[in-house]
């Protein structure tokens, strides 16, 4: 090669280079420099917004300003919101950019963002595993909170003692939207048909289980479960469809496992199943069963996440389904849904003997570190939480969702807007505690193990043994393990 | 005279001279791009890959080579090779089968064969994502058209996508749908390109059409061949939309290749250390084998 065009291809190299990690953008400042540095930032800003919104009465202060908002793809519960953005644009001036991501990319994009330090999303949403790991990339809200909500103790006791999902290190990094809980829906013209009745109770020797004074079934023990399951499981109708795949087919294992009252690692950040190694055997042979030795849930499960299952329930393919199902709680009251397969009711998992619930995970906003509008964010997430606006999501989504905010959820609940069993099983579900720096990837583990459990590639020992490996590997990575 | 010549001489070397630096210059845009877009990030992910960089955990340390003997210890890591060698080889194999078939009945230049091109190359233009959407929703076991139409043969349907026996050969079904249309247009064009007169010559003598086939146009279309089959291994070895979206690597991981599962472990658990060691050591193979495809190639050039 010539030495001339060897010199030109090394400086276009390092040129190259040069504005690659330019634009990439190296750290050149500690975390906890730039913590402060965004705190105080926020802080003058404040003062200075404060007094600008006084002296400019009616003016529009972020007028021209243009924020970027992530919002999960598809997500029925905030539908109305963006429907209705057009009115808080409108007032305030601030041109909002919705930028849809789905859920399996929802947590990774917005942390590569918070480490590349660009500020490219605005305002981030995010759900409770994921809070841990993304905490550090938003502002802390307590100042914003205690200024516009009548102050923190006020914010606080209006909500659900729940929301301290949103907290770390004594401040509150996520504004609640929602919180949610995987319920079942069942289809009651089956279980109020008066010839299933009688079928049941001679083959099972008890009554099909009714709902309670508020409408809700609440199963004492799966095995009523399943035997329902396998009463409804004929012709190409199944009785128990569970979606499979990824997060939504772990979230199944993740309700069982709260409900018998035991976690992946105790308050301490210790291993924990294998002092609950029953119950995880159990646990997971009541699932593999489910495909492989009843077939009451078909096959294909094991690759559907919640629309495709839904899909089954809504087609009359399934007696009964469990999921995170207020987001299709509306679709399943709409005349079309019910023309074909009749009323939805809805049902909670069986607690296995503790009284406890499964877990409530909460979605939430949060500012970025790295906005250049801080304060224009945070009048979005202040319009976006409102009641006005949380009421239009009850009214008009597709979905429904437990409000963050105790006097809202009631309402929501007088009004059935809320699925009976999300406001019945709010009260036993509890924090999936203890939030710690590697829970998403610990949670994450099961994702890919519960698939081949259900698919029948591995037993439920060896799922137990998987886990327990994993989870020891990576507690003493990160050196948690004592 | 002869200072003449050499001041002309002198004008030319001048002359030439400005010419390559002219050349050469022009050339920095490109590689300025080029090592941006391409060498850069393959350098940083090279650096990366000694470091204990993981987002979960907040850290980013230096460990020599620790990622790598990680890497020769992670069975599943291996499958998904193995899994992905699998891949390159049905799904190149049977491209390039069907390809010629169909560039050989097109060639034929029956009637409507410029209709049949067109119906042809259709899967090609669908973009991957939505192909991939589509397939997923046929392969579905309750409402799918694969499950339906067997089961009017009185075949039993199955979970295509949830079993870990089906679900990768799932894919690689949609992946050679989609990509048999470039093999057939590439392996076209090299037939269109085989000149006549060793063929009508060939006829004359009483050549039938598979020994046309076999003696004249498979020699002379060799060299395409080779470009053709080195393009697609290549391109096949980086699959990832359409088993990401169909499967993800699942059921469990069942069905993972190289790929997806350095995207799993870089992007969904945040390892960007033992992701980035993962992918240097593809980029490896990947060159192991375009190396023996242009080694092939050269020697075909050679004789």
């Amino acid at each position: 090669m010539k030495k001339v065009t060897l010199w030109l291809l090394v400086l276009a190299i390092t040129i190259g280079m040069i504005a690659t990690l330019s634009f990439t953008g190296c750290k050149g400042e500690s975390t906890a420099e730039t913590t402060a540095a965004a705190e105080t930032t926020v802080a003058a800003e404040t003062t200075a917004a404060a007094a600008e919104t006084t002296a400019a009465a009616g003016e529009k202060p972020f007028a021209g300003t243009t924020i970027n908002v992530v919002n999960l793809e598809g997500w029925a519960v905030t539908k109305p919101l963006w429907d209705h953005i057009g009115e808080f644009e409108e007032a305030t001036g601030i041109k909002v950019v919705v930028n849809e991501i789905p859920f399996a990319e929802i947590k990774t994009k917005q942390v590569l963002e918070g480490e590349s330090q660009t500020g490219a999303y605005d305002v981030w949403q995010t759900y409770d595993t994921a809070m841990p790991l993304m905490y550090k990339y938003v502002l802390p809200l307590d100042d914003l909170i205690a200024r516009d909500y009548n102050g923190l103790d006020t914010w606080i006791s209006e909500r659900y003692s729940t929301i301290s999902e949103c907290s770390f290190e004594n401040k509150w990094f996520f504004n609640p939207i929602m919180g949610g809980i995987q319920i079942g829906f069942y289809r009651k013209a089956l279980f109020e048909d008066p010839a299933n009745m009688e079928a049941f109770k001679a083959k099972y020797g008890y009554d099909i289980p009714t709902p309670n004074e508020n409408g809700v079934i609440v199963f004492e023990t799966t095995d009523q479960i399943l035997d329902l399951a396998k009463f409804f499981t004929k012709d190409d109708m199944y009785g128990l469809t569970i979606p499979g795949k990824g997060n939504h087919g772990a979230c199944i294992w993740y309700l069982q496992m709260f409900d018998a009252g035991f976690n992946y690692v105790d308050q301490e950040v210790q291993p924990l199943w294998p002092a609950n190694k029953d119950k995880v055997l159990e646990i997971a042979k009541w699932d593999q069963d489910l495909i492989q030795t009843y077939k009451v849930c078909p096959e294909g499960a094991v690759s559907w996440e919640m629309p495709e299952m839904i899909e089954q329930y809504f087609a009359g393919k399934s007696a009964m389904v469990v999921s995170w199902l207020h987001d299709f709680w509306k679709d399943s009251q709409s005349e079309e849904i019910k023309a074909n397969i009749g009323e939805t009711g809805t049902f909670l998992f069986p607690s296995r003997g503790t009284s406890q619930g499964g877990y409530i995970g909460y979605w939430g906003w949060g500012i970025s570190k790295d906005s250049k509008n801080s304060e224009a964010a945070w009048e979005f997430v202040k319009w976006a939480n409102s009641d006005e606006v949380q009421t239009y999501m009850l009214q008009e989504g597709g979905g429904s969702f437990q409000p963050a905010k105790i006097s809202l959820a009631e309402w929501g609940a007088e009004n059935g807007l809320i699925p009976p069993a999300t406001v019945e099983g709010g009260k036993t579900c509890v924090l999936p505690y203890p939030f710690y720096d590697v829970m998403d990837q610990i949670w994450k583990l099961t994702e890919p193990l519960h698939e081949e459990l259900l698919s029948g590639a591995i037993t439920p020992q060896q799922f137990y043994d998987s886990h327990v490996e994993q989870i020891d590997a990576i507690l003493k990575e990160s050196g948690h393990l004592k | 005279m002869k200072d003449n010549n050499k001041h002309k001489q002198k004008k030319l070397y001048s002359l030439k001279q400005k010419t390559r630096i002219a050349a050469n210059l022009s050339l920095i845009p490109s590689l300025i791009i080029l090592a941006a877009t391409f060498l850069a990030p393959i350098i940083y992910a090279f650096f990366i890959s000694f470091r204990d960089y993981n987002l979960s955990r907040g850290v980013n340390d230096f460990i020599g080579f620790g990622n790598y003997v990680k890497l020769f210890s992670d069975t599943s890591f291996f499958q998904a090779v193995g899994r992905n060698l699998i891949y390159v080889v049905i799904t190149v194999g049977v491209n390039f089968i069907l390809g010629f078939i169909m560039a050989f009945v097109v060639n034929i230049k029956l009637k409507g064969s410029n209709v049949l091109s067109t119906i042809l190359i259709f899967p090609m233009i669908l973009m991957p994502a939505a192909a991939a959407v589509l397939w997923r929703f046929m392969y579905n076991e309750t409402f799918g058209v694969i499950n339906h139409i067997l089961n009017l043969f009185g075949i039993a349907g199955r979970s295509w996508l949830a079993s870990g026996s089906t679900a990768l050969y799932a894919v690689i079904l949609t992946d050679i749908w989609a990509w048999t249309p470039w093999m057939f247009l590439v392996l076209l064009a090299g037939m269109k390109s085989v000149p006549n007169d060793p063929i009508e010559a060939a006829r004359i003598d009483g050549a039938s059409s598979i020994s046309l086939l076999r003696y004249i146009t498979l020699p002379l279309m060799k060299p395409i061949i080779l470009i053709a089959l080195t393009l697609k291994t290549i391109d096949t070895f980086k699959a990832f939309d359409y088993l990401w979206i169909m499967t993800r690597g699942g059921p469990g991981e069942t069905s993972h290749i190289i790929s997806s599962y350095v995207y799993w472990k870089a992007f969904s658990v945040l390892n960007f250390g033992y992701g980035s060691a993962m992918a240097i050591f593809a980029l490896f193979i990947l060159l192991i084998i375009s190396m023996g495809y242009v080694f092939i190639i050269k020697r075909q050039e050679a004789k």
